[in-house]
């Protein structure tokens, strides 16, 4: 080979790589065209553009659902085959389901649309920080999150989409999808004008990665809603305003002029001004999400009691007795009403200015509330406290209106101001506890706020109290009480008892046997091993008298309500205990002859009549409380004449301790009525024991409580001052009397209050057209112990006397601005 | 310099001059398959900015979704947004889909929505066409009215030159 072919060649070969790495090169360049030609950015930006299409009605239909489902319901409806159901419309964990349903869909379908570029497409869950708009610690998780009823609010869904095409060699495409409306009102108003009747205020809106809303007027819309006034006084309910002007000031900002005038209120805490509104606004994808311009509701409860209370002994000697230092049994069950009145004993309370005015609870569901009440009046110590929410109704009964509950409703339903439907008028009370365990602690704050996460939960809070079906009975740490009614006439564990129909026999009295034959009355036990203290008689009009050989038998308080008790003691959707109080209602037009329904076997005809009185009555087995007020309505259809009329009838001590009525020591003491030359509040010639050689105490003019007590416990019943002035009207000798079987030579130990006194040879007449309410209250007591004064043997009541006012009109408690 | 290194330095200026000739012709000569992806590609490019114009200006809601919901001849009114904004020279054909989905067994079926007159050409499935692409997209309804908000159409729209 001659020199120089080696060096060709090697020429060659060198050319030949360098051409490989050119064309390999060259392949690549071709392959970036390829990719460009399929229009990746497009299809990418397509794919994009309807995944945030899909998150935005996902979250539109979340939204207003959780808004008013009835209201969209075209919208909401289309995904009920998903699960976003009228019942499921507040439970945003059902919404976001559906969402993630939806969603899924859509990537099928996004899937099958792109297919020829090999898409896969997904997106993943992740955390997003809108706490620097919203002001306070907030995040979106899970897709869709929704943080409303504040001034600033936000309705967001974030995801991050996901996408590799996999035909063009395209992978990794990552994109963060922010889809939202975010909301801040300005709670204060920039103008306003009560002669002009307008007010204006500021709103911002921004939508999705805080970009500024710009489309508000034209493709979106926006609602004012302000608190509804009538008879000079906010009723709780809302009302769209009218909106005059919109104007669009930039970076998302607009001016809104409204009529009416709203008036500003202050907040008791921050002394912030704001005028009560509600903002709510919608984008033009259907995203919704209401603002409020204020947080929170506050007010105090101020008591009205005496620390000190005055008596008068058997000498007619005046004394005084102090409340302990300790009162944790002073603790008011009171109730706000939707419509923002307050109640207690079913009483309005007074405000203190009398024009104190709060605004109306944001619209929203019923779990979204909470309150918060101190323990030592202090802003320091408040703390959230268990509530419940109630159905109330003001029917017209007999010609009179009363308000009387119905039910526990929905928690998740939204909070209805008020309804009037039928000639009845409906709304919903809060009832919540404000204990006042201090004596010198005079005012409690109460703040009532609300939880602003969509995703806020039923709150459930443990409770002393439960209801037992199989027994109708309540229990209560300190009592069980069965409600005997037509439904449920026997006591339970007295089936074996023997019933006498002869009024002769000892086996005749219904207390001894326990069978009521429908008549509606409340048997005390001990929670516990469930022995019978006693029967607790509402109401009873006149007496049976037999002749049993040559002496007279007289069966007192013959007529007594007649029915069936509605016994509300859950949230009955969810199953949850009614956390604050159980009660019962009675609502009947019937009374039962008990002695000859007895004697004529439950042999109802005659015996059963319905042209006596009407009967309506609330009782309350209340958690954490020594007391069950029994709050009772009348009404006589017929004049009739009788032998005794009795308002109240307790049997029983009230006490596990003191189950063995045959040894017992027993006391007993009443105080009187102003007549009769007595003071208000004397004890007349008690307290008076079974040792002292009664077996029966009876004694006139009886006034707000009558007590009876043994070694370390007892039981008071306490009546309104109100009712005892009508009743001393009532009855032309004014003789009211009070009667006591003294516990120790009787099974039973009762105390009674006779508004007509029996007599063996007097009648009375009650006019058709009577009529009256009244409350009793039962309150339980120890002698000794905390928040007890530690009185014992004669001067037990006074550990009751000392919580007496608490249920007296004159020092109910007061609703207070702070 | 002896004859070798010149030898070695002539070879080494022969490759090199041979590899730059080469490479400029390859810059200088489109590839043979570039002019027909090029020309398609704008086609889909066209299509796919055509599609999302219309749903940034809510041309579905207001075509599509107004027409089906009155009942009125709302294909030509598509195929009038169709014509005014492609150029003149383009054919277009489009279809509308309303996708069903089925939460019991899964299953997506499609409604065909439109008369299959949306199209500047009759017979546009005879013709034949120089060049063409047929791109597929998903739209989902955000705008009002509510009944219709959350459906998702399923739209494909070719885009051709006549022969």
């Amino acid at each position: 080979m001659r020199k120089g072919q080696i060096l060709v060649a090697t020429a060659l070969m060198i050319t030949v790589v360098i051409m490989a790495i050119v064309v390999s090169v060259y392949e690549a360049h071709v392959f970036f065209l390829k990719t460009r030609s399929i229009v990746v950015r497009e299809v990418i930006g397509s794919i994009t553009a309807d995944f945030e299409r899909a998150t935005a009605v996902v979250l539109a239909a979340a939204t207003r659902s959780y808004f008013n489902y009835s209201r969209f319901y075209d919208f909401c409806s289309r995904f009920s085959n998903l699960g976003l159901t009228y019942g499921a419309r507040h439970n945003f964990t059902i919404a976001r389901n559906v969402a993630k349903s939806y969603l899924q869909y859509w990537l099928v379908a996004a899937s099958k649309a792109y297919a020829s570029y090999g898409p896969q497409i997904k997106y993943d869950i992740g955390r997003l920080n809108i706490s620097k708009y919203l002001g306070r610690k907030r995040y979106i998780y899970n897709l869709v999150s929704g943080y409303w009823y504040y001034p600033t609010a936000a309705s967001v869904a974030y995801a991050k989409l996901r996408v590799n095409l996999t035909n063009a060699g395209f992978y990794g495409w990552e994109s963060d999808i922010v889809v939202g409306v975010f909301l801040k009102v300005y709670s204060q108003p920039i103008d306003s004008d009560p002669i002009e009747n307008y007010t204006k205020i500021t709103i911002n809106v921004r939508v999705d990665n805080n970009e500024s809303y710009s489309e508000l007027i034209t493709k979106g819309w926006v609602e004012i809603y302000y608190p509804e006034r009538k008879n000079g006084r906010w009723t709780g309910k809302w009302v769209k305003g009218k909106i005059e002007d919109i104007k669009y000031d930039g970076f998302g900002n607009y001016t809104i002029k409204f009529k009416p005038y709203v008036k500003t209120l202050e907040d008791s805490i921050t002394g912030k001004e704001y005028v009560p509104l509600l903002v709510v606004v919608s984008d033009h994808r259907g995203i919704i999400v209401e603002a409020l311009t204020y947080t929170r509701i506050v007010f105090k409860v101020s008591k009205k009691t005496p620390d000190q209370l005055i008596y008068y002994d058997y000498n007619g000697r005046k004394k005084t007795v102090t409340k302990p230092n300790q009162t944790p049994q002073e603790k008011y069950t009171i109730e706000f009403s939707s419509d923002l009145n307050f109640y207690w004993l079913n009483i309005e309370l007074g405000r203190d200015p009398a024009d104190f005015e709060l605004p109306p609870l944001p619209y929203m569901p019923i779990k979204q509330l909470m309150i918060n009440i101190s323990k030592d009046g202090t802003l320091q110590t408040l703390s959230e406290r268990p509530f419940q929410v109630e159905n109330w109704t003001r029917i017209t009964w007999n010609g009179e209106n009363i308000w009387i509950p119905y039910g526990l409703p929905d928690p998740t339903i939204d909070i209805v101001p008020y309804i009037v439907m039928g000639g009845k008028y409906y709304n919903m009370r809060f009832v919540f506890q404000v204990p006042f365990e201090s004596r010198n602690v005079r005012d409690q704050w109460v703040v009532i706020w609300w939880n602003d996460s969509l995703d806020a939960k039923i709150r459930t809070y443990s409770t002393k109290i439960w209801y037992d079906e199989s027994k109708r009975e309540v229990f209560h740490p300190l009592f069980g009480i069965e409600f005997l009614d037509l439904q449920h006439q026997r006591a339970w564990g007295f089936e074996s008892v023997p019933i006498s129909n002869n009024p002769c026999s000892s086996y005749f009295d219904p207390d001894y046997h326990l069978k009521y034959w429908g008549i509606a009355a409340l048997v005390i036990r001990d929670p516990v091993s469930g022995t019978v203290y006693g029967i607790y008689n509402l109401h009873g009009f006149d007496s049976w008298i037999v002749r049993c050989g040559r002496s007279y038998i007289a069966y007192l308080a013959r007529y007594r309500p007649y029915g069936t008790w509605k016994i509300y003691h859950n949230y009955s959707r969810f199953g949850i205990t009614a956390p604050i109080r159980i009660y019962a209602v009675l609502n009947t037009t019937l009374v039962g002859d008990i002695y000859r329904l007895t004697e004529s076997n439950g042999n109802t005809a005659g015996n059963v009549r319905d042209d006596y009185y009407h009967f309506l009555a609330i009782v309350e087995i209340i958690n954490g409380t020594n007391y069950v007020p029994i709050i009772s309505y009348v009404y006589w259809t017929n004049t009739r004449t009788g032998r005794g009329y009795w308002v109240a009838q307790a049997s029983g001590a009230a006490s596990s301790t003191i189950p063995n009525w045959q040894s017992t020591f027993g006391w007993f003491t009443y105080l009187t009525y102003r007549e009769g030359g007595y003071q208000e509040n004397s004890t007349d010639d008690t307290p008076v024991s079974s040792s002292m050689g009664y077996n029966v105490y009876e004694s006139y003019y009886p006034g707000i409580m009558v007590s009876q007590w043994g070694d370390d416990a007892g039981k008071s019943l306490i009546f309104n001052k109100a009712i005892l002035d009508y009743w001393y009207s009532l009855n032309p000798y004014r003789n009211l009397k009070t009667a006591s079987y003294m516990c120790g030579s009787v099974p039973l130990c009762s105390a009674d209050f006779q508004v007509f006194p029996f007599d063996w040879y007097d009648t009375y007449t009650i006019g058709a057209g009577t009529r009256f309410s009244y409350w009793s209250v039962y309150f339980v007591y120890d002698l000794t112990g905390p928040g007890w004064r530690g009185d014992t043997d004669e001067n037990g009541w006074r550990n009751s006397y000392v919580y007496a006012p608490m249920f007296l009109e004159e020092y109910s408690p007061v609703i207070k601005k702070p | 310099m002896r004859h070798g290194q010149v030898r070695i330095i002539e070879l080494l200026l022969t490759a090199f001059m041979m590899a730059v000739t080469i490479i400029f012709v390859m810059n200088f000569t489109r590839p043979i398959k570039s002019i027909y992806i090029r020309e398609t590609s704008d086609l889909r490019r066209l299509a796919y900015n055509l599609l999302n114009d219309f749903a940034t200006a809510g041309v579905y809601e207001d075509v599509i979704v107004q027409g089906n919901l009155s009942g009125t001849n709302w294909e030509d009114e598509m195929r009038l947004v169709l014509s005014i904004s492609l150029p003149p020279e383009i054919l277009f054909k489009m279809e509308v889909y309303e996708l069903h989905f089925s939460p019991i067994t899964g299953d997506i079926t499609y409604i065909r929505l439109d008369n299959g007159r949306i199209t500047n050409l009759e017979n546009f499935d005879q013709e034949k066409l120089i060049e063409a692409e047929s791109v597929s997209y998903t739209y989902v309804i955000v705008g009002e009215p509510d009944k219709v908000r959350g459906t998702v159409l399923y739209i494909v729209l070719v885009l051709g030159f006549g022969g």
